[in-house]
């Protein structure tokens, strides 16, 4: 297992339902944080590292506010994106001053030919390995202007004795709900994790407990 | 080419709705709560034998009902897996009725419920669940009605319904061939999740947002799991409870319900939550609470979707600790909703058999203070806070100043202030000062004006609007000192200020002027003596002078 401690100046993590008013989710669900890690080695295709284990605690209570933003949909096909009617405003939080711990296992995960998740962002966080990934815009976590500041080996983070994480684990009685795989165009193929907010210390959790990463569709077509 | 047989699979028999099922979010949670509270009720309404013959199957009756309520889930069995609506329609009909052609919820209370509850909780369901005019049928305007409250008669405003969408909701969950139950996903719209709207009309069949059969059927029971309330006739408060015990939630949903006009009135999000553990709780504030906590969704219009009421808040609000919950009952006492009148003037004929008559109208005026107590209460703040706004904004209903409402306060911001409600030193003095310097000003300017009654209201207004434009104007540190030492300086011998002075200097400084700004004009609000009966004798005068012509 690695941990990471990861700071994001802003972000905003959209609950799936929230369709209108863009509500964000206290940390960022356990898909986000695969797309994060995804990016952060290059990774292209979203099911080479299927089976991964990861999630996301957020340290301290980020500031929360809510703005006026401008967003894109397509109620008219003939018109561009983001032109007439294709664009209207809407309500979004937002959460300032983001810091997290990120844990990542790649136990189960099968063995690709070019390394499990885990062995890669070990090798991103070395001088050597960052020159060797190929990846594309900046690095970021929720949407894609919402740039992350810093990534460390949760050994080398600064000193956090003194701080609270909440941290979402698994629990078969929980009252949270996460995404470990999101479909992107309808619902309908999105599949959530059952667990549950809970405080912890900065010391890697019980691998068990750790939403794991499913293609629900892979599964319907083995 | 060899034709490959389609292997038959049995229809099942059976359908189980978990608590804990990951697919299930918060208001689906509260729907499965919604839908356990219809089944305990019908199960109860059999053993008192006080159910009707035409709605509940005689075979519920003679042989038990067909499914087991757990506390995380509930099993429904289907005895004929190809006629799974005989299961459905009859729980769907208890639970989404009509009374009066007004929605009428009869799992969500016990006995009878008066008719100005339940209108004012169809509003509240039509501005969130039922917005769209084909989710249901019935009237397209609103029409009056007059109910007597305590003798006195009362004008509300009602749409008159005939038939909504969730009374016919069973249809949705089975296939409509066979008779067995639906194994499609299927669409949950706004109407049974609001603000789960399609992403992209343009591709409105691949972007709407679906869900399983269970999660349907889920979704069809959030309005019994959910309270909607209407803050005024444009927005409502959704409110979500977070229910982790299905048995225990379905013994206590009556309790959130309203039991009269009074307390369905609202002003807020915080507000409504507050209320709804108030009644969860009873007498008993050691009790131990049917939900973790309840989420509000607030839905209103916005100037880009101005024809419905969008999701535009939310705020998730966990159970008061002991002393806030003694502040926030303080504020219930001080701040409850009061009987107000109006003249209302009604002509009837033309030139010269055109008559007059004028009759009293009543209404209730809810408080502007007790929903800003409450929210800040929600949120762990100084129950104060942001009394500024009360100054500075306009309500959105209206348009008109919040300000205007502040003189028919100040019995109960006087009560509240000499109630035990101060927990930093130094809070109750600085309002103690502002009082004296006050008392002082005004008395001043009464010796100046001695004789002159006309001279001497403008000043005391004169002298009112000063200071609350000093202090509610003041955006720095320094502008706020400056507006207050100015206050201080212009009366001597101010003996609140020279015994607590420590304690009050730490509010002027860079971290605590906001706060200091609140109390200064919380004791602006609440200052009673000479120049505050008058100035509240010509709000008076204004606010009769709205009186109605019809």
């Amino acid at each position: 297992m690695i941990g990471l401690y990861v700071t994001v100046p802003i972000a905003s993590f959209r609950r799936g339902a929230a369709r209108e008013y863009w509500e964000t989710l206290p940390l960022p669900a356990p898909s986000t944080v695969y797309g994060f890690l995804l990016s952060m080695v290059g990774e292209v295709d979203r099911e080479r590292h299927i089976g991964a284990r990861c999630t996301a605690g957020v340290i301290g209570h980020p500031h929360e506010s809510t703005v006026l933003r401008k967003l894109w949909r397509i109620k008219d096909k003939k018109l561009g994106l983001g032109n007439g009617a294709n664009v209207r405003p809407d309500y979004q939080e937002l959460l300032t001053d983001v810091r997290l711990v990120i844990w990542l296992d790649s136990s189960e995960e099968e063995q690709p030919a070019v390394g499990t998740l885990q062995q890669r962002v070990a090798e991103s966080l070395t001088n050597d390995g960052r020159h060797r990934i190929t990846r594309f815009g900046g690095l970021s976590l929720g949407e894609s202007t919402h740039m992350v500041d810093e990534v460390l080996p949760i050994e080398r983070a600064p000193e956090l004795a003194d701080e609270s994480v909440r941290l979402f684990l698994l629990d078969k009685s929980g009252n949270f709900t996460l995404p470990v795989w999101v479909d992107h165009v309808g619902s309908s193929g999105t599949r959530n994790a059952l667990g549950r907010l809970m405080d912890a210390n900065f010391e890697p959790p019980n691998v068990e407990r750790l939403p794991q990463i499913k293609n629900p569709m892979m599964v319907t077509n083995k | 080419m060899s034709k490959i047989a389609k292997l038959k699979t049995a229809p099942p028999d059976h359908l189980e709705v978990s608590l804990f099922d990951p697919e299930m979010d918060l208001l689906l949670r509260a729907g499965i709560g919604g839908l356990a509270t219809t089944l305990l009720w019908i199960e109860r309404s059999i053993q008192s034998e006080q159910c009707d013959d035409d709605e509940i199957p005689a075979s519920w009756v003679d042989q038990g009902v067909p499914w087991k309520l757990h506390s995380d889930k509930i099993l429904l069995n289907f005895v004929d897996p190809g006629k799974v609506e005989d299961v459905f329609k009859p729980i769907f009909r208890i639970a989404f009725g009509l009374n009066e052609r007004a929605i009428d919820l009869p799992t969500t209370y016990i006995g009878k419920q008066p008719q100005s509850v339940r209108i004012n909780l169809q509003r509240g369901l039509m501005l969130t669940f039922l917005q769209h005019g084909k989710t249901r049928t019935g009237d397209k305007k609103d029409s009056d009605l007059n109910l007597d409250i305590d003798g006195k008669p009362y004008q509300f405003s009602t749409r008159c319904i005939d038939w909504y969408k969730h009374q016919d909701g069973y249809q949705d969950l089975v296939n409509k061939k066979s008779g067995t139950l639906s194994k499609k996903t299927a669409e949950l719209p706004g109407t049974l999740y609001p603000g789960a709207a399609v992403r992209h009309n343009g591709f409105a069949g691949q972007t709407k947002y679906e869900g399983s059969v269970s999660q349907l059927l889920a979704a069809y029971f959030a309005p019994i799991g959910t309270l909607a309330l209407p803050i005024n006739r444009g927005s409502a408060v959704l409110l979500v409870p977070d229910v982790q015990d299905l048995l225990l939630f379905a013994d206590n949903r009556r309790k959130i319900t309203p039991l009269s006009y009074r307390d369905c009135l609202i002003g807020g999000s915080g507000d409504a939550v507050l209320q709804l553990y108030a009644r969860l709780r009873g007498d008993d504030t050691q009790q131990k609470l049917a939900v973790a906590s309840v989420t509000a969704f607030v839905f209103r219009p916005t100037a880009w979707a101005s024809q419905q009421k969008s999701r535009v808040a939310a705020d998730k609000i966990e159970p008061l600790d002991a002393r806030r919950l003694e502040i926030f009952r303080y504020a219930k006492d001080y701040f409850a909703p009061r009987k107000a009148s109006r003249k209302v003037t009604e002509k009837t004929g033309k030139g010269k058999l055109a008559k007059s008559t004028e009759r009293d109208e009543f209404f209730w005026s809810d408080s502007i203070v007790r929903p800003l107590i409450a929210d800040n209460l929600a949120h762990r703040r100084d129950w104060f806070a942001g009394f500024t706004k009360l100054f500075v904004d306009r309500d959105p209903a209206n348009g008109k100043p919040f300000r205007d409402r502040l003189p028919f306060e100040r019995t109960g911001l006087i009560n509240m202030i000499k109630a035990d409600v101060w927990d930093k030193p130094g809070q109750m003095a600085l309002i103690g000062a502002v009082h004296h310097a006050l008392r002082g000003r005004y008395g001043q300017i009464a010796s100046e004006t001695a004789n002159q009654k006309a001279a001497m209201q403008n000043r005391f207004r004169g002298e009112y609007d000063r200071w609350r434009l000093a202090f509610s104007g003041a955006k720095t540190a320094d502008q706020f000192r400056h507006s207050i030492c100015d206050l201080f300086s212009r009366v001597p011998a101010n003996k609140e200020l020279q015994a607590n002075w420590t304690d009050v200097l730490p509010w002027l400084d860079e971290s605590g002027w906001q706060h200091a700004r609140d109390l200064a004009l919380l004791a602006l609000a609440s200052y009673q003596g000479k120049g505050a009966k008058e100035l509240a004798a010509v709000a008076e005068a204004s606010e009769a002078g709205d009186s109605l012509t019809t």
